[in-house]
């Protein structure tokens, strides 16, 4: 009997690797050490804006916040402001689509949960446990549990702080007298921060206990919350922390890192042997000689302390053991979950599977989206929990300003300013300067000036960015930050000794920052000065050590100086961090061809042009090496497919290769007719490739015709090149109809039109990604009214001895029936 | 000296530890390693606190 599939997904907000390796080494987390050992571990590259309830609602949906809705701590609603509520999030978390597939799940604790969606096994939402002042008022809103006759059961299992003892609270605080406990403001902070931890910890480990269930997922949110409250204190002790509050303090973080340790063994007991564990963060922590003292005056400021990689370790029996992880991110997480499941991923979802993570290749079929299979999740009759007390603690954390004016406006345009940040993360620079000019183009903050320059470079548009920055208050016309878009400025349009001679202007005013090192590094690069271009990208990595561009930069410098091998080492670290790096690939690609390992050369180089298609050094290195490799082996071929939309030309392409003398894969059991006078060229098994790929049979240089949809479902083992037809959507469409008899169309289906276009865009996208698959766009109208310079393109990408002349000869124009314009 | 309830807590005196069915010791104070044993370790706790308190 196949066993049963369980999943138990542990959120450590803001866990960080530095200091999660510092506490394995002391000792002090033997069961995460023990867990690690048996599985896999990573990072993950975080999302932006850093900001927590947003991030754990893209871990669960699988979207950015601008797609997901969740856009703030707190939301302005029946003129007050509340905690960002569950019901905001406008898309589907992976569990309700796994409960969709009959699934059995737990959801404790998730930020934002509340209300408790009435739906699985066991919902309890983020608002089952604020403190109030007097024990005797500790009420549990309704709306916080599911199904509600739990509720007393949840109520039971929390520990408020008063109900703590020194037996709890000496391990954080080992130099504290009895006095010290009992006076130290901080004691009550950290009181309050390990009872709800506790009492979430309660939850969990009562619902793996007594349910039924198949996957459970808890979140707790401590860590981030110990590291803003003691990060400063922690060792080494940082200048301007007086040695009294260092030996007070600097246990804070490592008896939190030790009791989240505990709790693990604890979930690890429960869980089943057969379960797999993901622990992760959302983001890392910044506990470096960089950490801050004080943080400046600005919202979510604490946001600040964020480092952009989370902490990922998972083990379980689909899980390989003793590797690492590569290049994921945030957004994988929901796609990675419903494969364990063996669910289809959605095209919808940004993120992939982590591939690494598998022992075994798994047979991945997608589906447009999962927002239309069934209805959106229902939530609890909203009740106010005791909504002031988190909304308190948010103020304390500094996340937000509760005495602020205008608070309607300030979450309005906070909002605002975060969908924006999340666009700009997502490279959509285009809508983000949209919104950017209806909403901030006039205001002079530091964050607005910052983001709308940084819009308008990305952009390229000099002209405005030009007119933007003059139009700058006055105050920050010579700052650093405008000398540092100076420079910016200076590099996209070449001019490197600029750029550089206005970073160096930054670097004089005393200002430490990775990212002006970095710059000055890839200047000094950009002018061949390698010694200095070493220099500062050191400079900037012992900032940070995490900093993917300097890693590469520095990359590259080694492989100017002919330290290849080292060179690899520092590309693998950045590739790693994140993947999407074309220059690192491009460099990959480099050092493997000058150690002779040509075939890895080609894969780099391959994936160096399919994310940056017109990379002209990868391209040249690329088609040095291929002839030579051809030399040397017999080069695996590939299988030819003609894809597209159904009416885009797809047999007109295949007739014109089997002119040519292609091999046509097909069994002519869908015969010519009106639509199609000169066939069709199919291969019935073909439509039910997504219920079968491992049917898919081709041999190489062989053409079998796809539609485009079906191209994800074709096995990954095999090399293809694609042809695919391009042809107006509009025309597509009255094509269709057309074929279906409608030969006037009373309304023209402009939303079908728009979903057209956007599966278009997604499937390109998605083939773009694959390292198998080879494509090249052709446009129908162009084999019928420029046939030769078609069929002459069409014989280049294909190359070979074919009979071109013949294959002209198969064109004819009077198909062409459904053209517009 | 573990057992000691700081000024701002409610709750139980300093007590003696007492065993659970397990003969597991189990100090009515309380410890971070109970508390990690989740909902188990709470109502063990809670259970030892409430026997102390009876047992005065």
């Amino acid at each position: 009997m196949k066993s049963r599939v369980k999943t138990l997904l542990i959120g450590w907000d803001a866990a960080e690797w530095e200091l999660v390796d510092r506490y394995i080494a002391l000792g002090y987390m033997p069961n995460l050490a023990n867990l690690i050992s048996k599985g896999m571990k990573g990072n993950v590259a975080t999302l932006q804006p850093v900001l927590s309830p947003l991030l754990w609602t893209s871990i669960a949906t699988g979207k950015r916040p601008h797609e997901h809705g969740v856009l703030g701590f707190v939301e302005w609603q029946g003129q007050k402001v509340i905690p960002v509520r569950a019901s905001t999030r406008t898309k589907k978390a992976f569990w309700n689509i796994l409960e969709e597939a009959g699934l059995q799940t737990q959801i404790i604790n998730w930020w934002p949960s509340h209300p408790a969606e009435q739906s699985g096994k066991l919902k309890v939402s983020n608002q089952f446990c604020e403190f109030p002042n007097r024990l005797s008022d500790w009420h549990l809103s309704p709306a916080a549990v599911y199904p509600p006759v739990r509720r007393q059961e949840v109520a039971d299992l929390r520990i408020a702080p008063q109900e703590l003892t020194q037996a709890h609270l000496q391990p954080f605080f080992p130099n504290h007298t009895i006095d010290q406990l009992n006076s130290d403001p901080m004691v009550v902070k950290v009181a309050s921060i390990l009872a709800r931890s506790a009492s979430v910890h309660n939850v969990i480990t009562r619902a793996l206990e007594d349910d039924d269930w198949d996957f459970s997922a808890v979140y707790l949110e401590a860590l981030d919350h110990f590291g803003h409250i003691a990060s400063q204190y922690l060792a080494p002790k940082l200048e301007g922390i007086e040695e009294e509050d260092f030996l007070k303090y600097s246990e804070i973080i490592p008896a939190a890192y030790r009791w989240h340790d505990m709790m693990l063994g604890r979930l690890l007991e429960l869980a089943s042997k057969d379960c797999h564990i993901i622990i992760l963060s959302d983001h890392g922590f910044e506990v470096s000689s960089n950490r801050s003292i004080k943080l400046p005056d600005l919202p979510a400021a604490p946001a600040l302390e964020h480092r952009p990689y989370g902490f990922f370790a998972a083990c379980g029996p689909q899980f390989k053991k003793g590797e690492s992880i590569y290049g994921a991110s945030l957004l994988d997480i929901a796609p990675t979950i419903l494969s364990i499941y063996g669910l289809p991923l959605a095209e919808d979802m940004p993120g992939k599977s982590i591939g690494d993570l598998f022992r075994k290749k798994l047979p991945q079929s997608f589906i447009p989206s999962w927002e239309l299979s069934g209805p959106g999740p229902s939530f609890m009759k909203s009740e106010e929990a005791n909504e002031q007390a988190i909304l308190q603690q948010l103020d304390d954390l500094g996340y937000i300003d509760l005495s602020a004016q205008n608070q309607a406006q300030k979450i309005k345009e906070e909002w605002e300013y975060n969908r924006l940040l999340s666009l700009y993360d997502a490279g959509d620079f285009k809508n983000a300067w949209q919104g950017f000019k209806l909403s901030f183009k006039e205001k002079q903050d530091f964050r607005y000036l910052n983001l709308g320059a940084k819009l308008l470079l990305e952009l390229k548009d000099l002209v405005s960015f030009q007119s933007y920055l003059s139009s700058w208050p006055e105050a920050y016309l010579n700052s650093p930050l405008a000398l540092y878009f100076k420079a910016s400025e200076a590099m996209i349009k070449g001019d490197y000794f600029l750029a550089q001679k206005h970073l160096k202007a930054i670097e004089e005013t005393g200002i430490i920052s990775a990212q002006v090192y970095y710059e000055i590094g890839r200047s000094a690069y950009l002018l061949g000065e390698l010694k200095m271009a070493q220099d500062y990208y050191h400079r900037c990595l012992n900032l940070s050590p995490k900093y993917t561009a300097a890693l590469t930069g520095l990359a590259g410098v080694l492989a100017e100086q002919l330290h290849f091998e080292k060179s690899l080492s520092l590309l693998q670290e950045s590739i790693g961090l994140r993947f999407f790096q074309p220059q690192a690939h491009y460099l990959l690609g480099l050092c493997f061809q000058q150690m002779e390992e040509f075939q890895a050369a080609i894969m780099a180089l391959k994936i160096t042009l399919k994310q940056a298609p017109k990379h002209r050094k990868a391209q040249q290195l690329l088609a040095h090496l291929i002839p030579q490799q051809k030399e040397k082996s017999v080069a695996k071929k590939e299988i030819i497919i003609v894809t597209g939309f159904p009416r885009s030309g797809t047999s007109m392409m295949m007739g014109i290769l089997e002119k040519a003398g292609f091999s046509l894969l097909q069994d002519g059991l869908r015969v010519a007719d009106e639509s199609n006078p000169k066939g069709y060229y199919e291969l019935e098994g073909i439509k039910h490739l997504a219920q079968a790929p491992q049917s898919f049979s081709a041999e190489n240089e062989q053409v079998v015709k796809v539609v485009a949809p079906l191209l994800r479902y074709l096995p990954p083992e095999n090399s293809y090149r694609l042809i695919w037809m391009q042809r107006p959507i509009i025309e597509i469409i009255i094509s269709q109809e057309k074929m279906k008899g409608n030969t006037k169309l009373q309304n023209f289906p402009y939303q079908l039109a728009m979903q057209m276009e956007e599966e278009q865009k997604r499937i390109s996208q998605w083939v773009g990604s694959q390292i198998n698959m080879e494509i090249k766009q052709f446009a129908y109208q162009d084999f019928l009214e420029n046939t030769e310079q078609a069929i002459t393109s069409l014989a280049s990408y294909l190359e070979g001895d074919y009979l071109w002349e013949e294959a002209t000869a198969e064109i004819d124009i009077t198909l062409y029936r459904s053209k517009i314009g | 000296m573990h057992g000691t309830k700081l000024q701002y807590m409610s709750g139980a005196d300093e007590k003696d530890s007492t065993q659970n069915e397990k003969g597991i010791q189990i100090p009515p104070e309380g410890s971070l390693g109970l508390l990690a044993l989740g909902a188990k370790g709470l109502e063990a706790w809670r259970l030892a606190q409430a026997n102390t308190t009876h047992e005065k």
